[in-house]
């Protein structure tokens, strides 16, 4: 197990380093370079050149890519060429809202995506299952901005039931923050709570149609006992693997609530660092992302290992 | 932006539960009318907006100031926007860039995906490795955060926002075709081809790619699908289609502004996009049943 | 072989009737015109095995989840089926599950497969004991050591704590055994328990039950498609064909002697060392049409089939002095006479019959 571990953590470095590289290497698309974007195409010569000497793009790309990143592992993330502030308070001051939104939206769809996954399998004869299962089809392919739209128009602007827009930190009062978050945290977990329907869904009907599970009927072995000890546990590993794929979609969509019920979070910030051409601040908290979903498939993968006995025993 | 996970075949005996209903319908030859009815669809659209030029009743870049927000009328059947533009026409307009842009999503991912999933399948080793690994870690991004960074990069525009979609989706496409091309790389008929002397190229290009295209084919369906939304959403958060030009993310996004005045030029966009990418993404099941 | 041999000569089977199938039939949702089952009666007795015997198709899987109510929802069933004196034909589904396991247990054809593959087998053995009754963590392992015990898995405390998956075939079946005893069962049902084994590991399944009925007095219901293995194990033989019993008796006698045109070209179909390969004929779609029909549902295939035939044959007891042997043929008489010849005679050096599930 131990062996296992180390392994996949050394198989982590490259692609985490392949990633770094992938998104540094964004800004030799940029057209005319980072100086271009800050005094605009009709500058001097000798402005450009000053800026590229002092943002450091006058050495090498090769050079310029160690310096960031070296800079990133000593906490220096960089500065915004728009704004001036450093983009390690610019994370730092948004992390909490995109943290909250995305944990409460996986947790919610998780555990609802769930239960009426579960229903569904169990169901999976009658009417209610399977229209559970359409319906969580239509969940998928809704787009989120659409949902998103609707919901703060509808719930906010018409009925003013939630605020449609703005964001009350927790520490201006726990009441005013969940009232803050919760539809955008709703509107979130939809597609994610759609798609763990369907796992759950399939994983449970998998391994219902098993010999193993028509044993336990003829056992005389009671139902609940059946569904949830013997025929979950076999379908939460097929769960766990698509969780970071779950995750990754959630920190997508997360960019458009946010950017929707005026969130000050790290995905609307990117909207505006890629709208302002403030590549600094865009490339790391994009690479932030992709470094996590990377992280938390690592993650899920041991922790399926872990949970087969039949891969465990093998190691 | 999730990809769709589709429920596995209905068990033929299915074992006896508490209400076990053994209720499997078999399809017959013809289509089952859902698939019938996206395909017609589909159809349907896809041809009303490439006419559009056609089939729009006003310019939809002509505004208005005084027919501003208006609801449904003879004169515009689905009211107008707020800069006075006729909604139908901006719809059968911005309909025929959306397909246009996926169509150039689905070129692009085709060209991106194709030799690198060929190349990975075939040369294997150590160039399947790398290759793999590359589409790894651009998968590790969010399809939508990818994009926007790359369209925040090369500005805002259809055509980079879809080049963007390209690169996100090359890799799936990539990854699709190498784990069909690995089981016929030794297949039978691929040795009697090489020992007939027939080339390396051609054997690939001309047996191995026709039989392992099947399920790249029915993945295109999905992914054209999520491209219509991912480009809509795009174009919702400013970095896709500009306005002027009409777009049904964009117009969704200015529509909402007023939301409280009139709502019907927020659901419109929206109601539009979900059927069209839920047709195309119908038809991509019954597409895949087909192949089977 | 000899342990098989204090079979019918023992006095320790009590012979008490413990569940009674009557005019049993079953008819599936989706098959609108045939019966899978249709009129079958058998009994099973404690402290015997009671073989079935059929090709696949022939209704033997049917009648045994009839038998649990294991069939899936919508199909019609038909008749009775008693255990002791409770009907359990139409009980609920609630009713049901306290006699599946307690009373009735039954195992089938996978083996590894039939146990959940992330549980260890303690866990799951449990789970089973613990569906029936609340004794204390002592009394479980107890019941549970002990049912390990008589089906001679030797080194409980490795088998408990191992997956499915480590263990072989026939450990995986003996342990479902094992469970069914420990849940109290006095009835198995065992479908085609030992298709799926080796030859050389079917042998000690087959002996493990055979001790387990001795010692326990269970009743045992065993389907197969093997006459071999039945002519080794069984006490009694149900022959079955298409969803009927056509033939019923002594098993030694009924193999040794067949009544039935059936069981005699089931036995002639035995791939043997000497001698010629025999074929059942081929049932053409036509023949097949006329087997749904009013008359002997063999007819098509029967060498021994005449006008008579075209008239569905009862189940008659044959000549007094048979020891109890019931046929479904109006000419049972000539084919017991043809059995006595030289043909049907080798049943001992047969090997099994390729086939599968009912």
């Amino acid at each position: 197990m131990k062996r296992m571990l180390r392994r996949r953590i050394v198989a982590l470095v490259p692609t985490l380093l392949l990633s770094s590289i992938l998104v540094f290497a964004l800004r030799s698309l940029i057209p005319g370079g980072p100086a271009d974007a800050l005094v605009g195409s009709n500058a001097s010569g000798q402005a450009i050149a000053a800026i590229n000497r002092r943002l450091g793009l006058d050495h090498p790309i090769v050079v310029q890519y160690f310096n960031w990143l070296g800079g990133l592992f000593q906490g220096r993330f960089g500065t915004s060429y728009v704004t001036g502030t450093s983009v390690g308070s610019i994370i730092s001051e948004r992390v909490g809202a995109s943290l909250e939104l995305v944990v409460g939206a996986l947790v919610i769809a998780l555990i609802g995506g769930g239960i009426v996954g579960i229903a569904a399998a169990v169901n999976r004869h009658r009417f209610t299952g399977r229209a559970v299962l359409s319906l969580s089809a239509l969940g998928l392919s809704v787009p989120d901005f659409w949902v998103a739209t609707i919901a703060a128009g509808l719930f906010g602007l018409t009925l003013g039931l939630v605020p449609a827009v703005g964001f009350s930190p927790i520490s201006a009062g726990l009441g005013p923050n969940l009232h803050s978050v919760i539809l955008p945290v709703l509107v979130l977990s939809i597609p994610t709570g759609a798609l763990v329907t369907r796992l759950v869904h399939s994983g449970m009907v998998q391994a219902l149609d098993s010999p193993y599970i028509r044993t336990a009927w003829a056992m005389g072995i009671q139902a609940r006992r059946v569904y949830l000890r013997c025929a979950l546990r076999n379908a939460v590993s097929g769960i766990i693997t698509f969780l970071p794929l779950a995750l990754a979609g959630l920190v997508g969509a997360s960019v458009v609530v946010e950017t929707v019920f005026d969130i000050p979070g790290l995905g609307s910030e990117i909207v505006v660092a890629a709208q302002s051409r403030d590549y600094a601040t865009l490339q790391t908290i994009v690479l932030l992302m992709a470094l996590l979903v990377i992280l938390l498939n690592c993650a899920a993968d041991v922790a399926v290992a872990a949970m087969d006995p039949r891969i465990r025993r093998s190691l | 932006m999730l990809p769709s996970v589709a429920p596995p075949a209905a068990s033929e005996t299915p074992l006896p539960e508490a209400g076990a209903v053994a209720l499997a319908s078999r399809r017959r030859n013809s289509a089952p009318w859902g698939a019938r009815i996206a395909m017609t669809f589909l159809i349907v659209i896809v041809v009303a907006c490439v006419l559009a030029p056609l089939l729009a009743p006003d310019n939809p870049l002509s505004t208005s100031i005084t027919a501003r927000l208006q609801g449904p009328s003879l004169r515009h059947l689905l009211g107008t926007d707020s800069d006075g533009r006729d909604v139908l026409s901006r719809v059968l307009y911005g309909g025929r860039s959306a397909f246009e842009g996926v169509g150039i999503a689905l070129l692009g991912t085709i060209i991106l995906g194709i030799p690198w999933g060929l190349l990975a399948g075939l040369a294997g080793g150590l160039v399947d490795e790398a290759l793999m690994r590359l589409a790894d870690t651009v998968l590790s991004f969010p399809a939508l955060v990818l994009a926007i960074a790359i369209t925040g990069v090369l500005g805002p525009s259809l055509v980079t926002a879809m080049l963007a979609i390209s690169v996100v989706f090359g890799p799936i496409v990539a990854r699709l075709l190498r784990t069909a091309v690995l089981p016929l790389r030794d297949a039978e008929f691929i040795l009697v081809a090489r020992s007939l002397g027939v080339g390396r190229a051609r054997i690939a290009l001309q047996h191995i790619l026709p039989n392992a295209m099947a399920p790249v084919l029915v993945q295109l369906f999905s992914l054209a699908s999520l491209a219509l939304i991912i480009e809509a959403a795009l174009a919702f958060l400013g970095l896709g289609v500009q306005p002027p030009l009409p777009s049904w993310g964009a117009d969704l996004a200015q529509a909402y502004s007023y939301f409280t005045v009139t709502p019907l030029g927020t659901i419109v966009p929206g109601l539009i996009i979900t059927i069209s990418a839920l047709a195309i993404s119908v038809t991509g099941d019954y597409v895949r049943s087909v192949l089977r | 072989m000899s342990s098989l041999d204090s079979r019918s000569d023992s006095a320790h089977g009590v012979g008490e009737t413990l569940v009674t199938v009557s005019d049993l039939s079953v008819r599936f949702a989706r098959a609108a015109t045939a019966d899978a089952v249709r009129g079958v009666s058998l009994n099973v007795q404690a402290g015997r095995i009671a073989g079935v015997a059929g090709e696949s198709g022939s209704g033997k899987t049917a009648t045994a989840l009839a038998m649990m109510g294991l069939l899936p929802r919508g199909t019609v069933v038909g008749g009775s089926v008693r255990y002791r004196d409770r009907e359990l034909l139409g009980l609920r589904e609630k009713e049901m599950r306290t006699v599946r396991g307690r009373r009735i247990a039954m195992v089938f054809q996978e083996t590894v497969t039939a146990l959940n593959p992330v549980l260890r087998i303690e866990e799951q053995l449990a789970m089973a004991v613990r569906a029936h009754s609340k004794g204390s963590r002592g009394e479980l392992q107890k019941t549970i050591r002990r049912s390990l015990e008589d089906v001679q898995l030797a080194d409980a405390d490795r088998v408990l704590s191992s997956y499915p998956h480590e263990l072989s075939g026939g450990m995986c079946q003996r342990v479902m055994i094992a469970m069914a005893l420990a849940c109290g069962s006095e009835v198995l049902i065992a479908d085609e328990p030992t298709t799926a084994l080796d030859v050389s590991v079917q042998h000690d399944v087959l002996v493990v039950l055979r001790e387990v009925v001795a010692a326990r007095h269970l009743g045992v219901l065993f389907i197969s498609h093997d006459l071999a293995v039945i002519n080794e194990l069984c006490d009694d033989l149900y022959v079955f064909y298409r969803g009927e019993v056509v033939e019923h008796g002594p098993a030694q006698q009924v193999i040794e002697r067949p009544a039935h045109p059936y069981t005699a070209a089931l036995l002639a179909c035995l791939p043997r060392l000497h001698g010629e390969h025999i074929r059942m004929p081929d049932l053409s779609s036509a023949d097949l049409l006329s087997e749904q029909g009013s008359g002997c549902r063999f007819a098509a295939r029967c060498e021994f089939a005449r006008a008579q035939c075209q008239t569905h044959p009862d189940l008659l007891e044959l000549d007094a002095g048979s020891g109890g042997r019931l046929v479904r043929c109006w000419r049972a008489g000539e084919v017991l006479s043809r059995a006595g010849e030289p043909q049907q005679a080798s049943t001992q050096s047969v090997g099994t019959t390729p086939g599968g599930e009912a």
